[in-house]
C-alpha cells in the first residue's frame, strides 16, 4: 500500500511538473544581440563649439549605432516604427548612423537592409533607454543575411538554389528544414554573396522552408526571415523580389508605415471593410490585422 | 505511512513551489510602487508585459473599483506600444481600454504598456484586475500568445493628512514630426485625409489638433484626420499636445496656389487702387465744379 501510494505521488508529480515545463519550450525568436553596456555610455566633453557664451552648454542627446550589414547596401533605421535616419554600408558591410537631437526615455529601434537584388532583410528590433544629454553607443548590430529560393516548388531530387547577401568572406550557416533539420555552412564571396545548390533528393515530399544567419570574427547573427518551398513533382521557378513589401502595403508606396496603420485604423470597427484593408481576411478589422501589419512594418 | 507523509508533504512544497514560477511564455502585470495606500494619497500603478517570445500587439481592459479608486491621470510616454489603436482611456466608469502595436515587435522583462495615477478615494481593499487581454506573436499571422496576467490588491489604509501627490514635471515638447497628406480610394471616399504620429517621452501625448488655414479655429483630430479644404490650397497646422500641455506645432505648406480672390495680397492691392480711383474721381469732380 505504501510503495503504490510512493508510486502514485511521483507519478503524479511528474505529470503535474512537465505540463508546465512542455508550455515552456516554446521557440523564441532572437533577431540578433545587442549590448550597450555601461562603457558604451560616452558623456560628450561638451567641447566643439566656438564662442562661448555666458549660458550654460546643455549636452546633446545623441545615439550611435554601428554594425555589419550587407556592402553597399542602404541601410534604414526606425525609431518608434517611423523613418529616423539612413546611411550607406561601406565595401566592408560596416555601417555607422548618429540620430541626434532625440529626448531621454524608453525607444524602440529598428533596423533593415536591403540586399544587391532589392530583397529585404528581417527587422531588426530592439528596446533602449536613452538618457537626456548623453551619447548612447549601440554596438555590434549584426543583420542576418537576406535570403532568397529560385523555385517556390522544386521537384524531388531537382535542386533548388538558396542564394543571399551578408557580410564579405564570412561564414554563412544555411538551414533546411526536414524532418531532422539539415546544416549547410558556405563562405560568402568578396561582395558578402552566398549560394547554395541544394539537393532535395534528401527531403521528403511537401512543404519545407530554409533559413541562414551568419558569423564572423565571433559574432554571430540570429537566423534570417524563413523562406518557404515545396518539394513536389514538378519545377516551378520563382520571381526575383520586387520591392513591393507585402499585402499590408495597403497604400502601394512599397512600404509599410504610418499611412498604412491609418487607413486600417479608419476600417477600425466600421462594417464591410475591404478586402484589402481585412489582413487576414476574417470579414472584419481587428488587433490581428494590425499585427500582421506591424510584422511587415518598414517605416 | 511516514514515508507517504513525508512525499506528500515534499511534492506538496514543490507543488507550491512550481506553481510559484512563471508558467506562461508571457506575463502581464500591474505594479504598484508602494506597499501601503493612505486615503486620499495618489500612487502610480505600472501596466507591464514580461514576454520570452516576440510580441507586436496586445490589447485589454483594466477594471478598478470606483468607490476606492479615482484615476487623475494615464501615462503612456514610455511605452513600449508605438502606436495606439485604442490610447488608454476610462471607457466607462472603473474601465479602462487599451490596444496597440509595436512595429517588429518586443520581448524582455517589465515592458512598461501604461501608467495609471490613482487616487485612494475610501479605506479597504481595492481590487485592481486586466481582464479580456490578448497579445499577439510578431509572426505575421497574429498568433495569440499565451498569457497569464498577475492582477493585484490595493490595500488602503486611514490616512495622516499628509498626502503624497504623484506630480510629473515635463518640460520637453513632443517629439519632431511629419505629417502628410494622402489619399486612399477605401478611405473617406477617395478624399484627402492627414496622417500624423509622434511621441512625447515623459508625460505622453494627449491629444492633436489640426488647423486649416491661417483664420481657422484648431480642431481636435486623430489620424487618419479627413481634410476640410480639399483644394490643398491652404497651409496646414498640426499641433502635437502632451499631457501636462506642452504643445509643437508641424505647419504644412499649401500644396496649390489659393484662387485670386483668396490671396489676401491682392486683394488688398485691389482695394487699395479702388480707394485711389475713387479719390481721384471725387477730387476730379471737385476740381470741375
Amino acid at each position: 500500500m505504501k510503495s503504490s501510494h510512493l508510486l502514485f505521488s511521483i507519478a503524479f508529480c511528474f505529470v503535474v511538473f512537465s505540463i508546465p515545463f512542455s508550455v515552456l519550450a516554446i521557440t523564441v525568436e532572437i533577431t540578433a544581440t545587442v549590448s550597450p553596456s555601461p562603457a558604451d555610455t560616452v558623456v560628450p566633453s561638451g567641447g566643439g563649439g566656438g564662442g562661448g557664451g555666458g549660458a550654460p552648454l546643455i549636452p546633446a542627446t545623441n545615439v550611435v549605432f554601428t554594425g555589419k550589414v550587407y556592402p553597399k547596401s542602404i541601410v534604414t533605421l526606425l525609431k518608434d516604427g517611423q523613418v529616423s535616419a539612413t546611411t550607406v554600408a561601406d565595401t566592408s558591410a560596416n555601417f555607422q548612423v548618429t540620430i541626434s537631437g532625440v529626448s531621454g526615455g524608453n525607444y524602440i529601434f529598428s533596423i533593415y537592409s536591403e540586399d544587391n537584388k532589392g530583397t529585404r532583410s528581417s527587422l531588426f528590433t530592439f528596446s533602449i533607454s536613452v538618457t537626456a544629454g548623453v551619447t548612447t553607443k549601440v554596438g555590434n548590430i549584426f543583420i542576418a543575411p537576406s535570403i532568397s529560393v529560385d523555385k517556390s516548388e522544386v521537384k524531388r531530387g531537382d535542386n533548388i538554389v538558396i542564394f543571399g547577401q551578408s557580410a564579405p568572406e564570412s561564414e554563412i550557416t544555411i538551414s533546411v528544414n526536414s524532418h531532422e533539420e539539415i546544416f549547410v555552412k558556405k563562405i560568402s564571396d568578396a561582395n558578402g554573396a552566398y549560394l547554395l545548390n541544394f539537393d532535395t533528393s534528401v527531403l521528403e515530399m511537401g512543404q519545407h522552408n530554409t533559413k541562414s544567419k551568419v558569423a564572423l570574427n565571433g559574432e554571430i547573427s540570429s537566423f534570417s526571415k524563413v523562406m518557404g518551398f515545396a518539394v513536389g513533382t514538378k519545377n516551378v521557378f520563382t520571381q526575383l523580389p520586387d520591392k513591393t513589401a507585402s499585402k499590408a502595403d495597403l497604400s502601394g508606396d512599397k512600404k509599410v508605415n504610418l499611412v498604412d496603420f491609418s487607413i486600417v485604423a479608419y476600417w477600425y470597427k466600421r462594417s464591410n471593410p475591404p478586402a484589402s484593408s481585412d489582413l487576414n481576411s476574417d470579414g472584419k478589422i481587428d488587433l490581428i490585422d494590425f499585427s500582421i501589419l506591424a510584422f511587415y512594418w518598414t517605416g | 505511512m511516514n514515508i507517504f507523509i513525508k512525499i506528500s508533504s515534499v511534492f506538496l512544497l514543490l507543488l507550491v513551489f512550481f506553481v510559484a514560477v512563471p508558467v506562461f511564455a508571457a506575463e502581464i502585470r500591474l505594479d504598484v510602487h508602494k506597499s501601503e495606500i493612505s486615503c486620499g494619497e495618489e500612487f502610480l500603478m505600472d501596466i507591464v508585459i514580461h514576454t520570452d517570445e516576440s510580441l507586436n500587439a496586445i490589447e485589454g481592459q483594466l477594471i478598478f473599483p470606483t468607490d476606492k479608486l479615482l484615476v487623475k491621470e494615464i501615462r503612456d510616454g514610455n511605452s513600449i506600444i508605438n502606436f495606439w489603436v485604442e490610447k488608454p482611456r476610462i471607457e466607462a466608469s472603473g474601465f479602462i481600454l487599451f490596444s496597440g502595436i509595436t512595429p517588429g515587435g518586443f520581448s524582455g522583462a517589465s515592458n512598461n504598456i501604461f501608467s495609471v495615477v490613482f487616487e485612494a478615494k475610501n479605506i479597504g481593499v481595492a481590487s485592481v484586475a486586466l481582464q479580456n487581454v490578448k497579445a499577439l506573436k510578431n509572426n505575421g499571422l497574429g498568433t495569440e500568445a499565451m498569457l497569464s496576467t498577475r492582477n493585484t490588491l490595493v490595500s488602503i489604509k486611514p490616512g495622516d493628512g499628509n498626502m503624497h501627490k504623484e506630480i510629473l514635471i515635463d518640460k520637453e515638447l513632443p517629439e519632431d514630426f511629419n505629417p502628410s497628406i494622402e489619399s486612399d480610394p477605401n478611405v473617406f471616399g477617395g478624399k484627402y485625409f492627414l496622417v500624423f504620429a509622434t511621441q512625447d517621452k515623459t508625460s505622453g501625448i494627449d491629444r492633436y489638433e489640426v488647423r486649416e488655414g491661417e483664420r481657422d479655429r484648431f480642431r481636435v483630430a486623430e489620424t487618419p484626420y479627413l481634410l476640410k479644404y480639399q483644394a490643398l490650397d491652404r497651409k496646414i497646422f498640426v499641433k502635437a499636445i502632451d499631457k501636462v500641455g506642452n504643445e509643437r506645432i508641424v505647419v504644412l505648406n499649401a500644396q496649390h496656389q489659393a484662387p485670386w480672390y483668396r490671396q489676401y495680397a491682392v486683394l488688398g492691392i485691389l482695394l487699395v487702387i479702388v480707394l485711389v480711383w475713387f479719390l481721384i474721381k471725387k477730387s476730379w469732380s471737385r476740381f470741375i465744379k
